[in-house]
């Protein structure tokens, strides 16, 4: 038995076509049939709200951060078809400061540029294999960012000293 | 007066597992991963004009500090971005030396709060090298002159920061 992958939609916010076409090819050859395409987040933004992909792959989009404001939108603006959607962000930044403003924006998983199809299949197989639960707080919604607890951390936040309720 | 503060408990939410649901279980046979590695490295994309016209993206911000339209932190950026597109794409387009340059180009990028002239002739020693990479179409690891230039820029950089200190 295998991923029957030709069962998911993907879209592909690429700045750079060339890099889309790129894309396209791995995930043509990993099975996957329904590829939807974009080159900015309006565009990108209003093919997700059309076509619902089950995956989404998106590129940082220029120095205007363009990328995490897409991710930023598909989160929380009330016209979003799927604020859980799970997203990839595609980029060459691995500095500290930029994964973290990418974390915070609810990226579900960051593929570092250049990368490689075995890179980009073990995004995909840990997305579905194992989907981190969402946070929603008043600033907030996307995937759990606690990858690991800070002991020096004391603030009345804490989320460990206190249980969460869960909803299904 | 302070404002009551609003409490921001978080909510801990599980969505429904569609991906799992529709692409189901076994994974991927991995002679279908190195098809598609295969795929990727056999890509006839010309990165020609495209590293070309990254770097004279870079040129305009190096023109734009220069006349003092873009200063601090800004410029910083203007200059990141192009230098992360040659990183993420000259591997991809089979250019590796472009995509090492640019790395280093980018961590020390990273370190700089302004683009002063020091940091400046560096980004320009930077656009020059990724000039010539291009030009002289130094596909792969660029040999012996790929060698040189990362240990010329390399040491350009870490001379900077001694001179810092």
């Amino acid at each position: 038995m295998a991923y029957k992958f030709q069962n998911i939609s993907v879209l592909v916010i690429e700045s750079s076509r060339a890099l889309f076409t790129v894309a396209k090819d791995v995930l043509t050859t990993f099975g996957i049939k329904e590829i939807h395409s974009a080159y900015d987040i309006k565009k990108g933004f209003e093919i997700f709200r059309r076509e619902k992909p089950d995956l989404i792959m998106t590129d940082w989009l220029g120095d205007k951060n363009d990328g995490l404001t897409f991710i930023k939108q598909l989160r929380t603006d009330n016209r979003s078809p799927d604020p859980f959607v799970p997203v990839i962000l595609m980029t060459g930044f691995t500095h500290e400061d930029k994964v973290i403003a990418a974390r915070d924006v609810g990226i579900s998983e960051l593929l570092v540029k250049p990368y490689t199809a075995l890179s980009l299949y073990n995004k995909i197989e840990s997305l579905i294999e194992n989907p981190r639960a969402f946070v929603r707080t008043r600033n907030f919604l996307g995937p759990d960012r606690r990858h690991k607890r800070i002991a020096s951390f004391s603030g009345p936040e804490k989320r460990v000293m206190e249980p969460l309720p869960v909803r299904r | 007066m302070t404002e009551p503060q609003r409490s921001n408990r978080a909510e801990l939410i599980s969505p429904q597992k569609k991906l799992k649901e529709k692409a189901g279980s076994g994974g991927l046979d991995r002679k279908i991963i190195a098809k598609a590695q295969t795929q990727l490295e056999s890509n006839t994309i010309d990165f020609k004009p495209i590293g070309l016209h990254l770097i004279r993206v870079i040129d305009e911000a190096i023109r734009d500090i220069k006349s003092g339209k873009l200063q601090g932190k800004p410029a910083i950026t203007r200059l990141l971005y192009p230098a992360m597109e040659l990183k993420a794409q000259g591997t991809m387009f089979h250019y590796p030396l472009v995509t090492d340059i640019s790395n280093t180009l980018i961590n020390f990028l990273e370190t700089v709060t302004e683009a002063n002239d020091d940091v400046i002739d560096l980004v320009v020693g930077f656009k020059m090298a990724g000039q010539a990479i291009l030009s002289k179409s130094l596909t792969g690891d660029g040999g012996a002159v790929g060698k040189e230039l990362r240990t010329a820029l390399t040491d350009a950089y870490t001379r900077f920061h001694k001179d810092k200190k």
